[in-house]
């Protein structure tokens, strides 16, 4: 059966291609933004590593000290 | 300083006086002349007044106008066979709450862009057009979702710092506690 297509009529096609248009515009914003994050967050990773390494740096000095100040108890 | 003679008196005045207008002559046997209409005082030309050179005013050239370039035709137009069995199409209901300088910017928007503010499409793309608007308005509902999270872990990563910061400044005091304790004297 050989139906005819049918089509519909879009009002105000230019302004529905506008609002599309700003918001791919968005989306481009949105996309920098999120790289943005991204990059903060990797140094924030990075940070956190280095700071990761200077707890774990204080807390050998620590028991390094504690040994020191406090020799084990001969039985 | 010597005084220059004095110039001789003109022989005639400068301007000498129109004479008087002699009668035609009276031909035997033709009839009289008609007397001549006196001009008024503005048109009459004077002997010595300047005439007005004649100025050649170029005619306007016919106007060719360039040949009419084709409307441009949107997309998926309809043949006038097919469109004549298109439904009549339904009132939006968003319409009415449209404002009204939508409406008076109409007349004076150009013809180009009066031609292009209304397009057909085919069904079947339309039907796609408004399940991808609702698809885009879910993922946006999500995307907005995940944006509450990550700024939730954030106020939360916010809290952890100001306490391990506080945390830090309670050992250093307690450092400083036993460095006087070590090497007080």
């Amino acid at each position: 059966m050989n139906t005819a297509p049918v089509f519909i009529k879009i009002d105000e096609y230019k302004d529905v291609i506008d609002v599309l248009h700003l918001i791919r515009t968005k989306i481009a914003e949105a996309k920098k933004t999120l790289a943005q994050i991204n990059e903060l967050k990797n140094r924030e990773d990075h940070e956190l590593s280095a700071w990761h390494a200077e707890i774990t740096e204080i807390e050998k000095r620590v028991d390094f000290v504690d040994k020191l100040l406090f020799p084990p108890e001969e039985p | 300083m010597p005084v220059p003679p004095p110039l001789p008196p003109l022989e005639r005045p400068f301007l000498a006086e129109p004479k008087e207008q002699e009668s035609p002559k009276m031909m035997p046997g033709m009839p009289p002349r008609p007397m001549p209409v006196p001009r008024p005082m503005a048109l009459q030309r004077s002997e010595h007044a300047p005439i007005a050179p004649r100025i050649e005013v170029p005619r306007p050239r016919p106007l060719i106008r360039p040949p009419l370039s084709p409307m441009p035709v949107p997309m998926h137009v309809p043949p006038p066979s097919q469109r004549q069995q298109m439904p009549p199409r339904p009132m939006p209901a968003h319409q009415d709450q449209r404002p009204r300088e939508m409406s008076r910017e109409m007349p004076q928007m150009p013809e180009q862009q009066r031609t292009m503010r209304s397009m057909y499409i085919k069904g079947d793309d339309f039907r796609e057009i408004t399940e991808n608007i609702e698809i885009i308005r879910r993922r946006m509902r999500e995307s907005e979702q995940a944006l509450m999270r990550l700024n939730n872990l954030k106020n939360d990563q916010d809290k952890l710092f100001e306490r391990t910061d506080s945390a830090i400044e309670d050992v250093q005091r307690k450092l400083m506690y036993v460095d006087k304790a070590l090497f007080e004297r």
